[in-house]
């Protein structure tokens, strides 16, 4: 046993701390080692001292105060945030996750109203294409030409 | 000469040209039907109705359509296999050069060579065989005339809803009764639509692997339409797509409820209502507004409120309009002031 370790273990060896394997490890050692039992000398005579000193008595409230503060609750904190940028990172994503919602429903709403007439032109086209005297490639031009339409692409114009 | 020696004959001349240009319509009409060799007129109309069924043929046609305050013209390679195959090779102009049309009497395949995708629909294909006397009793059929059309002898038919306004002229072939042209008058607009052949083959027995879709390689398949099937009451359309329509049975005009189905496409749910006055298709599609956006196509038509906007393509004419919380879009074959007509009785309910 290595004799820093030892000494580490004489506190706890006068205190009578150790295991009964390690204290007689301790003696075993202090009988042949001069220094240390020198140095077990200086500790007793240290606690003797100490606990020659008189304990200061605690006011008698002490305890119910301790336990009235761990049972009261802490004030409520309204806002908390380690960091100033990550609050503001917090809220812009709240502002993105309720406005990306509003912002889509919006187009999709102007999305319909664009396509609806072609929407419903390209429902109906079937049951124009039913009277026997209409001329069906007119029906299917006006058919193809909604159903780009729908796909958002413009089938006369530029091009 | 003297000129009072020259002027009998200049009087018997008048009276010969006057005679000859003054005829009364009934005089007219038999004279006309004479040329068809006792032929009548419904047997002509009943000849058309089921040409379809019984010849197939390829031509080059011109369509000249009006859209808004502006006449399109349209040429296309137009094949047809009886009873109900279509190919269409669109020629002219560059905007629709290459577009090729497909149906197989089950399904349309269309595909749009510039953007190199192929957009799915129903059918276009005409009625099946049988319904053409319900159909014929709806209109009024004369005989106007009998001429040729690309060298072919036709019979120049004029039909008019006998509910309604508007007139269709065909010319019909009077070997095998395909319209070889046709004509659309609104009685406010004239002249919105022609179709005509400038050249035709018949009998041609067309391979069916024509009339088949060839999806091109790398071509996107898209169908921009949810299909879904027929119901046959509003309130079974009202389930289906989940907010309350209220619509009546009959229409100005003589059109009735004959069922609806639910249209989708993209977030737009709406609900779609089959009328007919027994020849003319009307549908009437009725979504939540709130849902829809402001109109942004079409002319404003003030008697139905600030978000009523009117379309056209030919004779077919859309109307749409606020009511209720509700937009309503009316599609049909008839003059616009019938359909804002037929509108405002839906107003008022």
């Amino acid at each position: 046993m290595s004799t820093h370790r030892i000494e580490r273990q004489l506190s706890a060896y006068l205190d009578g701390e150790l295991a009964a394997e390690d204290a007689a490890e301790v003696r075993a050692h202090l009988a042949g080692c001069e220094s240390c039992r020198a140095e077990v000398e200086s500790l007793r005579a240290t606690k003797t001292l100490v606990g020659r000193l008189a304990q200061p008595s605690l006011p008698a409230d002490f305890a119910a105060g301790v336990w009235s503060r761990i049972e009261r609750p802490s004030p409520r904190r309204w806002f908390w945030w380690p960091r100033p940028a990550m609050a503001m990172a917090a809220v812009a994503l709240a502002v993105i996750l309720v406005a990306v919602p509003l912002v889509r429903g919006h187009l999709d709403r102007l999305r319909a109203a664009e396509v609806g007439p072609d929407l419903f032109l390209r429902a109906y086209a079937p049951a124009a294409a039913a009277d026997p005297f209409v001329d069906r490639a007119f029906i299917t031009l006006v058919s193809t030409d909604a159903g780009l339409r729908l796909l958002g692409e413009e089938p006369r114009g530029s091009r | 000469m003297s000129r009072v020696a020259t002027a009998p004959p200049v009087l018997l001349i008048l009276l010969s040209v006057v005679s000859l240009v003054w005829v009364s319509p009934a005089a007219s009409q038999g004279a006309v039907e004479r040329l068809l060799g006792g032929v009548t007129v419904e047997q002509i109309a009943r000849h058309a109705v089921i040409a379809p069924q019984i010849v197939d043929y390829e031509g080059t046609k011109v369509l000249s359509v009006l859209r808004g305050q502006t006449m399109e013209t349209v040429t296309v390679s137009e094949a047809h296999k009886r009873p109900n195959r279509m190919r269409l090779e669109f020629l002219s102009p560059e905007s629709v050069a290459g577009r090729l049309v497909v149906d197989d009497g089950i399904q349309t395949w269309h595909y749009e060579p510039r953007l190199h995708v192929v957009i799915q629909g129903p059918t276009l294909r005409p009625p099946a065989e049988g319904s053409s006397d319900r159909l014929l009793e709806r209109y009024t059929i004369s005989l106007l005339n009998v001429e040729e059309v690309i060298g072919r002898q036709t019979a120049v038919l004029s039909l008019k809803p006998r509910q309604g306004r508007g007139e269709r002229r065909l010319w019909i072939d009077r070997i095998t009764g395909v319209a070889l042209r046709t004509e659309e008058r609104d009685p406010d607009e004239g002249l919105v639509s022609t179709t005509y052949f400038t050249r035709i083959s018949y009998g041609l027995n067309f391979p069916a692997a024509l009339f088949l879709p060839r999806i091109p390689a790398g071509a996107r398949v898209l169908s921009p339409v949810e299909p879904s099937g027929p119901l046959s009451s509003a309130p079974q359309v009202a389930q289906a797509v989940g907010f309350a329509i209220n619509v009546p049975q009959t229409l100005p005009g003589g059109f009735t409820l004959v069922g609806g189905e639910p249209v989708h496409g993209g977030s737009l749910r709406a609900a779609y209502l089959h009328y007919t006055d027994g020849a003319r298709p009307l549908g009437l599609f009725i979504a939540p507004a709130a849902r829809l956006g402001p109109p942004g196509r079409g002319a404003a038509i003030s008697t139905l409120g600030t978000q009523a906007r009117a379309m056209g393509w030919g004779s077919t004419r859309m109307v749409q309009w606020e009511t209720r919380g509700m937009r309503l879009t009316l599609i049909g074959p008839l003059p616009l002031a019938d359909l804002v007509q037929i509108a405002q009785s839906l107003s008022a309910r």
